[in-house]
């Protein structure tokens, strides 16, 4: 799994490509704490190339909830697979993360 | 044995006969040449017998001296120089005893003088055959490729020459020199095979070298006095000549290096014993003191210290020889003082005294040190640290030899230390098991029949325990709660999650509330004790058989399975929900909802966790709801377990494997 890190304007961009297991959550998981610590608001997660997310990674997202809530920090993820949108909606986590469909709609979202 | 002994008296007592016959027939021939100036006996017959002679002397001494390898060099010299010194003393004796006779008609009688040849003859066969074979012991010793294929060849030529005998060869004529140079270079190459004189220690050289000295002199009185032109005698002769000359000059060359030889010997005794020390039963500590006491012998330190530290990087022995714990506390002031690095890298210090800042150390005699880290893995175990009072007093012999005793011992406390740590582990799978019995004790038993339902149930955790979790509570005789969830993860955290879950159900169920408002409340306890990024998917079931009715919420879990009888299919039962533990406050009990549906006889409900739907096969394809689905239509007339069972099937057939990489579990409430 890799993370590849962008920043445009004001938005602070993650990319996602491979498996988001067990392992390769932890990674995700400092990158996210870091963006918020260093003072991210707006944090964009590209999810096209995010083959298989496994609970691990569902909780590390499920995690940064509250405290973004708390400290208005906007996440946005964007452009999920069937499979990996499917997973999101069983659990009803896409009624508590923000999910779009493109970066387009995503930035949108973020910058309303 | 008894039949080479045998052999040997056999050949003993024919080479005496042979030399006897051939006196006797010699002296009958004087005889009968001073009566009649003819030969009786061809020339032949006293050629023959000699050579007779020489085969079964060098025969028996072949025997006496055997072919069983030894080390006992000095024994078979001495041997050696006591038969020379006997034939060389019987020749001096005979040789004076013919001189002071000179003048008397003793000396003069042909008789006489033929025994006294003849005698000499046999001393020096005698002389010869054993020095030959004794020899031949030192060559073969240790045997190199060659020496046990040239070895033969030579013996045999050597044999073969006994019947040049036959022949009265001038000793500068060509035929001669033909014959006699592929045995003397023969000889001379065997004479190179002087790996014996290696296994010698210091003092059995210096004997070795007296007793040589000694042995060539005989052999070259041997061969003043009785100078005979065969080729034989004379190969033989040269032979052991040029042995003893190589073997001498060897001897000589490798007394003043004998020590060294010894030394390095007994360094390879210590690697024996520090790797032996690594068997069961012998402790960590006990390489430490065999470490440091032989690392200072064998360099002949002064001084040392070892330092060793335990898994955690935490102090765990200290062993110091001939310097006390203060001044060593006070030498790694200075080494860090002087920005060495005492922990990583072996430091080489030629004289302490140059450094900086040793004004503490001036009372101390030492000079140079060596350091050598101990580590196993890249984990650092220890340091050891040799002293010196004089400069430079380690060379690049003794560091290397320190080092391969660092890195061995090294070994051994690495060893020592993954034992302790495998049979803690065996501990710990013990004690998985117990869980494991445990968390079987928390579940239902697989089937349950009652008149208007068949129940039946399949669940496999991943590792010893597992996240996967169902439940029944049965309300009155008629009506019953039928749970089924998952905790995120797996292994023995999700087991933990998952007993709480049950203890949650239990007692919640019992209030008899609607199963939404259950979720509400369930997800309320969990809140405090699942960790932050943990959740719990759930689906909860109120059967009601007089109803006919299932009252159902759903947690986030995966979409239970309907399966119509009159329609022969199946469905996905969808109803809003957020898994457990994601929203941690009152604004949960939004989010879920309740549904109601009824059911018919032959209908059937499908439970399960993500496991099956998830598992995929060979080309990453998963199992998928379809899938699930389609058994489901094609197998709904089996009774509940034997759906179970198909299902199993197809997913193992599918996966090609039963070992999933996840909890999974089936439920199947088959309504009659």
């Amino acid at each position: 799994m890799e993370l590849t890190f962008g920043k445009h304007n004001d938005i602070y961009e993650i990319v996602i490509e491979g498996d988001l297991d067990a392992s390769s959550c932890i990674a995700l998981d400092k990158a996210i704490s870091e963006a918020a610590s260093k003072g991210e608001k707006k944090i964009l997660i590209d999810c096209t190339r995010l083959n298989y997310i496994s609970s691990a990674g569902l909780g590390v997202f499920m995690s940064y909830l509250q405290e973004f809530e708390n400290n208005k920090i906007k996440m946005v993820l964007y452009n999920l697979s069937e499979k990996v949108k499917n997973v999101f909606e069983i659990l009803g986590l896409d009624t508590l993360v923000n999910i779009q469909r493109s970066k387009e709609e995503a930035i949108k979202t973020i910058d309303e | 044995m008894t039949i080479s002994i045998k052999n040997n008296k056999l050949f003993i007592t024919l080479s005496i006969l042979s030399w006897s016959l051939l006196v006797i027939s010699n002296m009958i021939s004087v005889q009968y040449y001073t009566t009649t100036s003819t030969l009786i006996f061809p020339e032949y017959l006293s050629h023959f017998l000699l050579s007779l002679f020489y085969l079964f002397t060098f025969l028996s001494f072949r025997l006496e001296l055997g072919s069983k390898r030894t080390s006992n060099f000095t024994e078979y010299l001495w041997q050696v120089f006591s038969i020379g010194a006997y034939t060389i003393l019987i020749s001096l004796f005979i040789k004076f005893f013919m001189y002071s006779t000179r003048d008397t008609a003793f000396s003069q009688n042909l008789y006489l003088i033929n025994f006294f040849y003849h005698l000499n003859i046999g001393l020096i066969t005698i002389f010869l055959a054993n020095g030959f074979y004794v020899w031949k012991k030192m060559i073969l010793y240790q045997k190199s490729n060659n020496t046990p294929v040239v070895w033969p060849i030579f013996e045999y030529l050597v044999y073969i020459s006994i019947l040049s005998n036959f022949f009265s060869v001038n000793i500068l004529s060509l035929s001669f020199i033909a014959i006699a140079s592929p045995l003397i270079l023969l000889g001379l190459f065997l004479s190179f095979n002087l790996k014996w004189v290696a296994f010698l220690n210091y003092k059995q050289k210096w004997q070795c070298t007296f007793i040589q000295e000694i042995f060539d002199k005989q052999s070259e009185k041997h061969l003043v006095l009785n100078l005979a032109d065969n080729v034989f005698i004379l190969a033989v002769f040269a032979f052991i000549l040029l042995n003893c000359f190589s073997s001498l000059l060897v001897l000589f060359f490798n007394l003043p290096t004998s020590s060294v030889f010894e030394q390095k010997f007994g360094e390879v005794m210590l690697f024996q014993k520090l790797s032996q020390s690594i068997q069961i039963g012998d402790k960590e500590e006990e390489v430490y003191k065999l470490l440091l006491d032989s690392s200072l012998n064998t360099v002949m330190a002064d001084a040392g210290w070892l330092e060793i530290i335990d898994e955690k990087g935490n102090f765990k022995a200290f062993l110091n020889k001939d310097i006390h714990e203060i001044d060593v506390f006070e030498l790694k002031k200075v080494l860090r003082k002087n920005q060495v690095n005492i922990d990583n890298e072996p430091q080489y210090i030629k004289n302490i005294k140059a450094l900086k800042h040793t004004e503490r150390l001036e009372k101390l005699s030492f000079k140079s040190l060596l350091m050598v880290p101990l580590s196993s893995h890249n984990h650092r175990l220890g340091t050891l640290v040799l002293l010196k009072n004089i400069n430079d007093g380690f060379d690049k012999e003794m560091v290397d030899i320190i080092f391969t005793f660092v890195s061995q011992a090294s070994i051994a406390i690495k060893n020592f230390r993954l034992i302790s740590e495998a049979v803690h582990t065996e501990r710990y799978k013990e004690e998985l098991k117990i869980a494991r019995e445990a968390q079987k004790s928390l579940l239902p038993p697989n089937q349950i029949f009652n008149i208007h339902t068949e129940t039946a149930v399949f669940s496999k955790s991943s590792d010893e325990v597992g996240g996967d979790y169902y439940d029944l509570f049965q309300y009155s005789p008629d009506r019953f709660a039928i749970i089924i969830g998952d905790v995120s993860g797996k292994g023995t955290s999700a087991a933990f999650q998952m007993a709480q879950m049950k203890g949650i159900f239990q007692s919640l169920v019992q209030m008899n509330m609607p199963p939404d408002e259950f979720m509400s409340y369930a997800n309320n306890a969990l809140s405090k004790c699942l960790d932050k990024s943990s959740f719990i998917t759930l689906a909860l079931f109120i059967i009601d058989l007089e109803t006919k009715s299932i009252n159902l919420a759903r947690a986030g879990h995966c979409l239970p399975l309907f399966y119509k009888n009159d329609k022969k299919e199946a469905f996905e039962v969808q109803s809003k929900g957020l898994g457990l533990g994601m929203m941690r406050n009152k604004n949960y009990l939004s989010y879920i909802e309740k549904k109601e549906i009824l059911y018919c006889s032959g209908d059937i409900l499908l439970l399960y966790t993500d496991g099956i739907i998830e598992s995929i096969n060979e080309y990453n394809e998963e199992f998928g709801m379809e899938r699930l689905k389609n058994i489901l239509n094609t197998n709904a007339n089996l009774a509940a377990k034997q759906l179970i069972d198909k299902i199993i099937e197809e997913l193992y057939n599918f996966t090609g494997t039963k070992n999933i990489n996840d909890d999974y579990s089936i439920l199947v409430v088959k309504f009659i």
